[in-house]
């Protein structure tokens, strides 16, 4: 595989400069986290480049608008926050690189073929799969983009990174545990049935959703499957593990919360239309997103509807959550913060095209890519 | 419900474009097809809602207000189920009548009946008509709706993904998905199903080409959709264009989507339709096994009883006259006609030639009965003439016309039937706003009243034998928004309306029996469409008695009763036709229900529309053109060089004025840049029934010339032209241009240089009925002069006389004699010459190789099928042809100058094939024959394209 540097050389070098700076003795450093925070899994530190999040960060709008940087693409899943650095990956296929505080482009990897699904990060992995003749899932230095591995056995899958593990969840019905190091195998297990959305980690468990309705617990360590529970339709929105508590969502646009222990149905919501990718958790609130335009809050005890906030355009991307605000993109070209206590709308801020990708959130700022082919970073200063 | 091809769509625009432009007058003499025509002009308006640019015309309004409002809640609803919104404001244009959106410019093709609305792609428009049922056009809105998100979502996945590749759609899972999103399978749909069940002509997913565009591919679409959302999710479509970027091929997608090959889907889909449909024919049967079949062969529906006047009826006068005659719509050949026939049998005879000539554009066979006067001896029936439905009164004997009636407020006419003292008639017609209602009207005085006048559907209605009612059936009932009929009776002596039978069904076709006590009526109450009988003098305690006469597995419609009251024709639907059906009522063993009679109080809908006193304010429409194709091409030729140009397209979105744009550029080593130029502007007026087209052009053309060898000329100047075309069949047009003119050669020693003027009148007739390889049936002719002048030498260069007349005359179904009679005469100082030779003209003798200033000839060809598929196998796939088509031929021409000479003749075999709806490929194996004595050993083959003549 070729590496695709677009940037001139120049910027790169200088880039790099800056990472040493930072780094202080690496040489040829460019993605070099700013502290070590934010070096294991990305989705603890809210929000991410797909699927569900909780809160962990108060973050309270008004929000500004930190930078905008333009695309070469519509957005593959969300902003992932890393150190210093904002990622996005793009439809053209490129990996761009930002800096998180002042937009700065650092650079922007071309990949040579197609990818359908958000990369993933983990310690100093890059996680991504191309969709060429012969597909390939590759693991990638994040600092010099190096490839450390790959494997050809690449179906279209979602990936999520846990300490030493790669769970890719393939459309085809496989979920794989990888090692992150060097991409061996811990295990692996047919669903027999497609996969829409990735896993959620929990307990020691991996719940999956599949195309058939069923959601399922397999145990992390060795693959074993624990339970399965027949939902009402196929499992489209991300599952969410949060205190004992797996909530997924189907095709018909149902909530379900299931004990994530024995997969009993503690609660079931019906809102009637396909819901966005994941959820937001924060505590006391369950909030999802709907084709129907409408952002959800629920009850993440009772699954009772606490409140509805209607928005002008269809919602696609994950909301995302910080302590008392639920952040959100709109078919409607806005971006929403929303009152997780009253549903009352907060702040918004009118972007240059509709918002399909998921909010991330970083320490203190939040990230969403437009169709317009743009990304947006707002914040607190 | 269709979808406009693009490619088809773009095919018309260019080659309309290309005709137009800058054609010498004397290079195209004539052209045959038939004619849109714009009988009526309209002052267009246009409505803005948050999504859709509805466009309509003032006696529409309220129409557009509803088409507005249905249009913004289907947008709601697909918004959802697509899970993206459309991102333009999509352009609707509304049409009151059929009759009207027949005239639309939006796209170029004649539109068929059976088309309730379409999509078009260039311009994103969706066109459609009011047929009377407020909750259809609903339903067909939604369908057009969900073909406008479709390629929208495809679209913007496509340009996500950045990638041109875009996987072809099949038109079953398009027009299925958009009829499984815009309503539930009807019992229509369920009649077209088991019928291929039942009949073995279920077609599979991977030969759905047989089977394109009709409503049972329609209708099996919709059922394969039904069948993925319950197996693989609703989801599964938008999952299906979501991933429309991963591959080139719809099975491919559908692979990567669900997991599974069409293949399978197709042998468990199949496999769910028996275990559907099997059981039904435990309680059904097709008509054919529990009637006896009156007609067989072709389409024959919507039958009328005439009861034989005395004088004819066999028998003692004073005996109960229970001869009858029946009449009926028959198609078997193409055109549809009104027939005649003894009820018991006999020979068949054609009362009333549809179809082929302006008098009977369109007789409405499948939504219009006739109506057959009490004493026998007249025929009302509606057929479509000069651009709105008249109402026709028809001595049966003597095959003529008692009456026209057409009236200014009423477009479209449907279902006539007599009032017993046969001194009026009751009909359901539609107003310039589209709502249809009942009127009767005198024949003899053409006085017009009308009898209900709101937004329900009134039809079928059928006056009682004591003359105080009209039973009818109306969508006037809480079920009504549903899109659901039932029976009603209006009427006279109280003036009041009374529903008659009330349900979540289709009570369809009322007929009263003889003595006034029973209805027989069409209804789908079982899911099936039967025949029943109401028992008008049974109603006791609030209950009436209805009778079911038939169970039939397919369908059965259209009930008429015999004389006497023992028997019933009916049209009943089997093996993909109808045919008239004659039943015993007695040995039905119908056993009588009693049902409640529905209250007598209204229980009516109500539409919401958007009004534009609302803050939807509407504008004045505006002729504002925006690019429709623009196209780049460049060629390269060995003897000519390099030429490249461009083709530019424009019009507005009603399509009634058109521009067309033409550059293009020959590099050939003796042409300098300028002298290579070709620009040709062409502007069309469409809007009326006279349609004006002008344009300017500057061309240096190299064409194989009128010498029988390649000459250029170079061509600057302006034309224009006038076309009236008096009916679908007939127009007249007219031609003049102004241009100078340079060629390359002389003539007898005089230069061909000069300021050309030009003028042509033409005469064009086709009624031809064709077929995907040519006419089949019919006639068409062209008659014309044409002169050129040189105005500033004050010399005449030549005029033209031209005929050209093509009979096809039909042997049996799919067979014809073609006969070509052809004549032209050019005289003058540079008279035009005209040529033959080649598969198109006089075959066995070699392309344009007969010239002269006169021409004669005479074509005489047997058209035939020969296979109906022909499928070549090939490594990376198979090659499947359709309709190859036999010819055996006798031509005799010439083309002469001062001699005629002798006859040319040759005769031979030939063969033809069609590929993909658009090309023709010709092969003919020739031999001349001198003397028409002697044919010639020489065998001349030649391949080429284009249709039969």
């Amino acid at each position: 595989m070729s590496r695709r540097w677009t940037r001139p050389r120049l910027l790169v070098a200088l880039a790099g400069a800056v990472g040493l700076g930072l780094a202080g003795c690496q040489a040829k450093v460019f993605y070099l986290p700013e502290t070590g925070a934010g070096t294991g899994d990305w989705k603890p530190g809210g929000g991410g480049a797909a699927g569900s999040s909780y809160a962990v960060q108060e973050l309270l709008p008004p929000l500004q608008l930190l930078w905008q940087q333009n695309l070469d693409g519509m957005p593959v899943g969300g902003v992932i926050f890393s150190g210093h650095l904002a990622l996005q990956l793009t439809t053209s296929p490129t990996l761009f690189a930002f800096d998180r505080r002042s937009g700065r482009l650092l650079g922007k990897h071309g990949i040579d073929e197609e990818v359908c699904a958000p990369p993933a990060l983990a310690d100093h992995l890059l996680f991504y799969g191309e969709l060429g003749k012969k597909p390939i899932l590759g693991a990638y230095d994040r600092r010099n983009l190096d490839r450390r591995w790959k494997r050809e056995d690449y179906h279209c899958s979602h990936l999520v990174a846990r300490g030493d593990t790669l769970l890719t969840v393939s459309e085809a019905g496989e979920i794989l545990a990888l090692n992150t190091g060097d991409g061996a195998e811990f295990w692996e297990l047919a669903l027999d049935e497609r996969i829409r959305t990735g896993a959620a980690l929990g307990a020691g468990s991996a719940f999956v959703g599949t195309g058939a309705g069923e959601l399922v617990a397999v145990r992390l360590e060795d693959g074993v499957e624990q339970w399965r529970q027949q939902l009402d339709a196929g499992v489209r929105t991300r599952p969410l593990f949060v205190a004992g508590t797996v909530y997924v969502g189907s095709a018909a646009g149902t909530v379900y919360a299931l004990d994530a222990g024995t997969g009993a149905v503690m609660w079931r919501r019906p809102l009637g239309q396909l819901l966005t990718d994941g959820f937001a958790w924060s505590p006391g609130l369950l909030a999802v997103g709907s084709v129907d335009r409408n952002l959800y809050g629920l009850d993440p005890d009772s699954g009772e509807l606490v409140w509805s906030f209607a928005t002008a355009g269809v919602l696609r991307g994950s909301p995302a959550a910080t302590d008392g605000s639920i952040y959100c993109g709109s078919g409607d070209g806005y971006v929403y913060a929303i009152d997780t206590a009253t549903g009352g709308m907060q702040w918004r801020f009118e972007v240059d095209g509709p918002v399909y990708a998921p909010v991330s959130i970083g320490e203190r700022m939040i990230a969403i890519a437009t169709e317009n082919k743009s990304v947006y970073v707002f914040g607190r200063p | 419900m269709r979808s406009g091809s693009r490619e088809a769509a773009v095919v018309a625009l260019l080659a309309g474009g290309m005709l137009l432009a800058g054609a010498p007058a004397d290079g195209q003499l004539y052209r045959f097809g038939k004619n849109k025509v714009q009988f009526a002009e309209f002052e267009w308006q246009k409505m803005e809602t948050p999504n859709f640019e509805v466009y309509f015309f003032a006696e529409e309004e309220e129409l557009a207000g509803y088409a507005a409002e249905m249009a913004e809640k289907a947008y709601w609803d697909l918004e959802r189920k697509f899970g993206y919104p459309v991102r333009r404001r999509v352009p609707i244009v509304v049409y009151s009548s059929h009759v009207y959106f027949q005239q639309t410019n939006i796209i170029p093709n004649l539109l068929p009946e059976g088309v309730a609305g379409f999509t078009e792609f260039l311009k994103g428009r969706v066109a459609l008509p009011l047929s009377g049922s407020l909750p259809h056009f609903e339903r067909v809105l939604h369908h057009e709706l969900v073909h406008v998100f479709t390629f929208d979502r495809l679209r913007r996945v496509l340009e996500r993904h950045s990638t041109a590749k875009e996987a072809p759609m099949p038109l079953w899972f398009s027009e299925g998905l958009a009829e499984y999103w815009s309503g539930e399978m009807d019992s229509y749909g369920d009649m077209i199903l088991r019928d291929a069940l039942f009949a073995r002509r279920l077609v599979p997913i991977a030969q759905m080409h047989h089977i394109y565009g009709t409503y049972q591919m329609y209708k099996e679409g919709q059922s394969i959709c039904e069948y993925m959302a319950t197996t693989y999710g609703e989801d599964v479509f938008e999952l299906i264009f979501e991933n429309w970027w991963r591959a080139e091929t719809f099975a491919e997608i559908f692979a990567i989507t669900t997991g599974s090959t069409l293949d399978e889907l197709d042998r468990d889909w199949q496999y769910h339709l028996r275990k559907r449909y099997l059981p039904d024919i435990s309680g059904a049967d097709p008509p054919s096994q529990f009637a006896d079949a009156v007609t067989r062969v072709g389409f024959n529906l919507k039958p009328a009883v005439r009861p034989l006047p005395r004088s004819a009826a066999d028998g003692d006068v004073g005996e109960a006259v229970t001869a009858a005659e029946m009449l009926f719509f028959r198609n078997h050949q193409g055109y549809t006609r009104i027939a005649r026939r003894p009820a018991d049998g006999g020979k068949v005879e054609i009362l009333v030639e549809g179809e082929r000539s302006p008098r009977f554009e369109s007789l409405h066979p499948l939504d219009s009965k006739m109506a057959v006067s009490g004493d026998g001896r007249l025929l009302a029936f509606s057929a479509q003439h000069v651009g709105r439905d008249h109402l026709f009164i028809w001595d049966i004997e003597t095959g003529t016309e008692r009456h026209q009636l057409t009236f200014d407020d009423v477009v479209a006419i449907n279902s006539p039937s007599w009032s017993p003292e046969g001194d009026r008639l009751v009909f359901s017609g539609a107003d310039k706003g589209g709502l249809t209602d009942l009127f009767t009207v005198v024949p003899a005085t053409g006085e017009l009243r009308r009898l209900t006048d709101d937004i329900y559907h009134d039809r079928d209605p059928d006056w009682s034998p004591d003359g105080s009612r009209i039973a009818f059936s109306s969508d006037r009932w809480s079920g009504g928004r549903r899109g659901l009929y039932n029976l009603f009776v209006f009427d006279f002596v109280s003036g009041r309306m009374l529903p008659l039978t009330r349900g979540e069904h289709n009570d369809l076709q009322p007929d009263w029996s003889e003595d006034g006590t029973r209805l027989a009526f069409a209804s789908d109450r079982n899911r099936m469409y039967d025949i029943y009988a109401v028992h008008l003098d049974s109603v006791a305690a609030g209950r009436i008695c209805i009778e079911r006469l038939t169970r039939a597995l397919t369908g059965a419609f259209d009930p008429v009763w015999m004389p006497g009251g023992e028997e019933l024709l009916f049209s009943g639907f089997e093996a993909r036709s109808f045919q008239v059906f004659r039943l015993a009522v007695d040995d039905t063993g119908a056993v009588g229900e009693y049902v409640d009679l529905p209250p007598a109080a209204a229980d009516l809908w109500r539409l919401e529309g958007i009004h534009s006193r609302s803050r939807f304010a509407k504008r004045a429409y505006k002729h504002r053109m925006s690019l429709d194709i623009a196209q780049s091409q460049i060629s390269q030729d060995p003897e000519f060089g390099t030429s490249g140009g461009v083709q530019i397209g424009l019009s507005d979105l009603l399509g009634n004025n058109q521009y067309y744009f033409v550059l293009s550029h020959i590099s050939g080593s003796e042409t300098g840049f300028f002298d290579g130029l070709n620009l040709a502007l062409t502007r069309l007026h469409l809007g009326r029934q006279l349609n004006v087209a002008w344009g300017v052009f500057r061309l240096n053309d190299r064409f194989t010339g009128r010498f029988g060898r390649f000459v250029r000329e170079k061509r600057t100047g302006a034309y224009v032209e006038l076309s009236h075309p008096f009916s679908k069949f007939k127009r007249i047009e007219t031609r003049f241009s102004v241009r100078r003119s340079e060629i390359d050669r002389e003539f007898q020693g005089q230069s061909l240089r000069g300021w050309l003027m030009a003028n042509s009148l033409s005469y064009t007739h086709d009624a031809s009925l064709w077929i995907p390889t040519g006419p089949l049936e019919g006639t068409r002719y062209s008659l014309g002069a044409s002169q050129t002048i040189d105005f500033k030498s004050s010399r005449r260069f030549n005029y033209i006389l031209f005929g050209d007349y093509r009979h096809y005359h039909r042997l049996t179904r799919r067979s014809s004699w073609a006969v070509r009679l052809m004549g032209r005469r050019s005289v003058g100082d540079v008279p035009e010459f005209f040529s033959l030779g080649g598969s198109w003209t006089l075959r066995g003798y070699p392309w344009r190789s007969i010239w002269g200033s006169k021409l004669a000839m005479l074509n005489n060809e047997l058209r035939f099928p020969l296979l109906d598929r022909f499928v070549v196998g090939l490594p990376f796939g198979n090659i499947d042809l359709r309709t190859f088509r036999g010819a055996l031929f006798v031509d005799a021409g010439n083309a002469w100058n001062a001699e005629f000479g002798a006859w040319k003749g040759s005769v031979g075999i030939g063969t033809r094939f069609a590929l993909g709806g658009v090309f023709v490929f010709r092969l003919d194996a020739a031999r001349r024959t001198p003397d028409f004595k002697s044919i010639e050993n020489d065998t001349n083959w030649e391949f080429f394209f284009g249709w039969d003549f």
